[in-house]
């Protein structure tokens, strides 16, 4: 089998040559990119099969090269050592096929490059275990200054519902439904229900990835840092199986809106 | 009626709603003994059942009122066909004067808290046609003109009251509580901005005491590559806690002790512990006594097991907290594990009602789960 062609991208040249000393002579690097402009130069010329993408960096970060590139069907893993939750979910969203947090677990890194390259997805153990705090526990502390009754508002528009049907599950006249949503929509910064509803969501309430008992499982158990073919083991299944379960939770996620 | 100022402006409003209905029902009872009492020519059934309709209504409206349900419009529609029907009811009985009481009025009161002053003063209306209709057919149930013109005026002034007085104290309540919370949020910025100050003290202490003693030192010792890689991997550990600190995520709870106890058992032991949290947890006694027994395990791993990373992983959710603790190295045999000090693991746990699951064999690494069932809150 060929070494499959790798692009680096990232801001930093001690952090490219870091990543090109890990993953050795099993891939082949085509290309490192410093910038957003000539990430997505390199990776229209190369047209490599797998990005690697730094989350962080000046003039738009991943998501503007996720953004350019993914219409083109190239493969981009993120590797960071952003933990922040919402940069990770944009990017998955995006089209990612996994994530890996940047320093941790070096053995493996070439081998999750690899297995991405290929067409897997990949979490790492950070990223799986977020996924499993996601489904596991909705709602986020993160509440931009609303108060209980707000959030309860707040949670109603994310279902979908009228002002009136909120009144009358809230127990509380249209007008006073209104009140609250004229003191929600400016601390939201929200123009209009619609940007209510997004809030709400980016916070797991309403909708929430639909997984399976199955899918949670190796979703915790990728968080414990089994590799796949330990979780087979473990669940009496194949490898195969397991990657393809994976692939299935990367849909899940992406399916949010 | 005195509220205290925490109430909720609707729920006072339907209260008071109640009361008024409860006191009109109780003046339209005794408007009907005196009715049945002095009035021989007014019908004793239409009488009666109106008042048994008026009670029945009251009834059904207080039990509406007491849920935590808003009044709907479907609602306000059948307490006002009762209401008017309770208003026409002397005209019918051929009474020689109303006896409903309070009862219609207090719909008006119903329908202007409900919905806005609008809607009040077109209930106010309903209520008077029900009198003007009297007034025509020369019943004489039916009040005087002038009587009826007070009693519409009246009516009117209620819905514009009440309706207006809604209002009003729902507005004040929304002002209230923004204002209040407008100043709870600028304590808050404040509290942020001097934390953030004190905050940045500290990293620059924190830059000067770690980060460039380790760099002095790794200089004089450029040609020992066994202690370089000792003093960078302290310096990573270092600088990752600082980060995390300024992130936030080094907030007390669960997972910043069993990162502490880790960052311990790496520093005494030599073997690179990756703790990831999945959900997060307040450290009350039990789960101090957890984060202890899997500091025991971490060290049992570092010692006996020869791998060169431990994986640690917090599982929190409501009903269970689990610490697993996972290894590549070289495994026991489980029925023999008694040396391996897991005995007084096993111990520990056992006394606060959790359990300890091993999962080993001779070269194929160990898993040890340690889990505490906790009540749903």
């Amino acid at each position: 089998m060929s070494r499959p062609r790798i692009v680096i991208v990232d801001d930093h040249a001690i952090a490219r040559a870091g990543t090109r000393a890990l993953l050795g002579e099993r891939v082949e690097v085509v290309a490192e990119a410093g910038t957003v402009s000539e990430a997505i130069e390199v990776i229209r010329d190369t047209s490599p099969d797998l990005v690697l993408l730094d989350v962080r960096m000046p003039a738009g970060g991943g998501a503007a090269v996720m953004e350019a590139v993914a219409a083109h069907g190239v493969r981009v893993l993120v590797v960071s050592a952003s933990s922040r939750k919402s940069d990770v979910r944009d990017l998955v969203r995006a089209g990612a096929v996994g994530y890996l947090t940047k320093g941790a677990r070096e053995d493996e890194f070439a081998d999750q490059v690899i297995a991405a390259a290929a067409g897997q997805a990949v979490f790492s153990r950070e990223f799986a275990a977020w996924l499993g705090e996601l489904v596991d526990q909705p709602g986020s502390d993160d509440r931009a200054g609303l108060t209980a009754r707000e959030l309860e508002i707040v949670a109603h528009v994310a279902e979908g519902r009228t002002n009136k049907e909120i009144a009358h599950a809230a127990g509380i006249s249209v007008k006073t439904v209104e009140a609250h949503l004229a003191s929600i929509f400016p601390k939201l910064e929200a123009a209009n229900r619609r940007e209510v509803m997004n809030w709400a969501r980016e916070r797991g309430m309403g909708e929430q990835p639909e997984l399976t008992d199955r899918q949670r499982e190796i979703l915790a158990l990728i968080a414990r840092g089994l590799r796949n073919v330990e979780i087979a083991t473990r669940l009496g299944t194949t490898t195969a199986e397991v990657e393809s379960e994976v692939r299935s939770i990367l849909e899940a996620v992406r399916a949010l809106d | 009626m005195i509220l205290p100022p925490e109430t909720n402006v609707d729920s006072a409003l339907r209260r008071a709603a109640l009361l008024f209905r409860l006191l009109a029902v109780a003046w339209m009872v005794v408007m009907v003994v005196i009715t049945l009492t002095t009035d021989p020519g007014a019908s004793r059934s239409v009488v009666l059942g109106s008042m048994i309709v008026a009670i029945a209504g009251a009834a059904w409206s207080t039990r509406h009122l007491l849920s935590d349900r808003w009044l709907t419009d479907a609602f306000l529609v059948i307490d006002g066909l009762v209401a008017l029907a309770v208003a026409f009811a002397p005209q019918l009985a051929g009474a020689s004067d109303g006896f409903y009481g309070g009862y219609p009025m207090s719909w008006v009161v119903m329908v202007a808290v409900a919905r806005d002053v609008g809607w009040g003063l077109g209930a106010a209306g309903l209520f008077s046609a029900t009198q003007a209709v009297g007034l025509f057919t020369g019943s004489p149930a039916a009040p005087s003109p002038s009587d009826w013109i007070s009693l519409t005026v009246m009516a009117g002034v209620v819905a514009l009251v009440i309706g207006l007085g809604a209002e009003f104290l729902r507005t004040a309540e929304a002002r209230r509580s923004r204002a209040e919370e407008e100043l709870e949020a600028e304590r808050r910025r404040h509290a942020v901005e001097e934390a953030r100050l004190a905050e940045r003290v500290t990293v620059a202490d924190d830059l000067h005491d770690s980060l460039l003693q380790t760099v002095r030192v790794l200089a004089q010792h450029a040609d020992d590559p066994e202690r370089v890689r000792g003093l960078a991997r302290r310096q990573e550990r270092d600088l990752r806690g600082m980060i995390e600190r300024m992130q936030g995520v080094g907030r007390p709870g669960a997972a910043a002790a069993l990162r502490r106890e880790a960052a311990d058992v790496e520093d005494l032991h030599g073997v690179e512990i990756d703790v990831v949290a999945s959900g997060d947890t307040e450290v009350d006694q039990s789960v101090a006594e957890l984060v202890r027994a899997a500091r025991e395990v971490m060290v049992n791993a570092a010692r006996h097991s020869g791998a060169v990373r431990v994986d640690v992983t917090l599982e929190a959710s409501a009903g269970r907290v689990a610490v697993v603790v996972r290894d590549r190295g070289q495994g026991f045999d489980a029925d023999a594990a008694a040396g391996h000090g897991l005995a007084s693991v096993r111990d520990r746990l056992g006394r606060l009602g959790g359990k300890v699951d091993v999962r080993t064999e001779p070269g194929e690494g160990t898993e040890v789960e340690l889990v505490l069932i906790r009540q749903q809150t």
